[in-house]
């Protein structure tokens, strides 16, 4: 049962995983200079973004099947550590210390809104 | 002096980012933009869910669930303008301003009832984000870059 559950679990985990490959995308693309502001949108980067959104929803209703949920706001702020991360590794974006502490104390308000 | 003043007058009527109050990395009009985005963001939950109250495909469903599906396409095309602005760590450590918009929605239209947890929470998480926000950053290279692009 616990098996099964924490197979579930995983199916959610990777849903937020590649959402946040996702967002990364998006960002890598907005750096970019375009010739035109449909091109912003209409590039394969950012439209194989917003399949991998829509391939996660249905990650997600799948996972749901099995996992109540109650577990969404353990799963769901796992973007919040996930995008940054991939962020700093991908983009080699700067991340002050200061930042690094706001996102601790936000993950903190987080789990005690849903404690 | 006066000759400065002129200058940062002209730069400020141009819109450029140069003289324009900050906040963190970015301009105070990027800024509500974000957030403007987020709100937007936050109110597609609000359209699910009053979707999910009525009868599959019937006309207020339909109505609701077409809303979800222009605030999601609207936020969409407002995020990347967005992302353009800021860096993404940025964006993300404003985004749970969103779970505090959901609560409001939450008590607003729902008249769902809130726990004291809730409202602590919400405290924490701005707080949070105020810190993570704040501190004087450099504009990044690439973010004086995109205003020649532009």
């Amino acid at each position: 049962m616990f098996e099964g559950l924490g197979k579930y679990l995983a199916v959610w985990i990777v849903s937020v995983f590649i959402s946040s490959i996702a967002q990364v995308m998006l960002k890598l693309e907005a750096n970019k200079a375009h010739t035109s502001r449909l091109r912003e949108y209409l590039n394969p980067c950012v439209i194989s973004a917003y399949g991998i959104f829509f391939l996660s929803t249905f990650l997600t209703m799948y996972a749901l099947k099995y996992v109540p949920l109650t577990y969404s706001p353990i799963i769901e702020p796992l973007s919040y550590i996930f995008v940054p991360v991939i962020g700093v590794l991908v983009l080699k974006e700067k991340v002050s210390r200061r930042r690094i502490l706001g996102m601790g104390i936000m993950m903190l308000g987080i789990v005690v809104f849903s404690l | 002096m006066k000759g400065t003043e002129s200058l940062d007058a002209s730069a400020k009527k141009m819109g450029r980012g140069r003289t324009a109050r900050r906040i963190g990395e970015v301009t105070l009009g990027w800024f509500i933009a974000l957030h403007l985005s987020l709100i937007l963001n936050s109110s597609a939950g609000v359209f699910s869910k009053l979707a999910g109250r009525q009868p599959f495909l019937s006309v207020r469903w339909i109505v609701n669930y077409s809303l979800v599906l222009a605030v999601t396409f609207l936020f969409a095309l407002a995020w990347q303008q967005v992302l353009k602005h800021m860096s993404l760590t940025f964006a993300f450590t404003n985004k749970p301003v969103t779970i505090i918009w959901g609560l409001v929605w939450g008590v607003t239209v729902f008249r769902e009832t809130v726990t004291v947890k809730m409202i602590l929470g919400s405290a924490i998480i701005l707080l949070g984000i105020m810190i993570g926000v704040s501190g004087k950053e450099e504009p990044k290279e690439e973010a004086l870059k995109e205003h020649i692009d532009v």
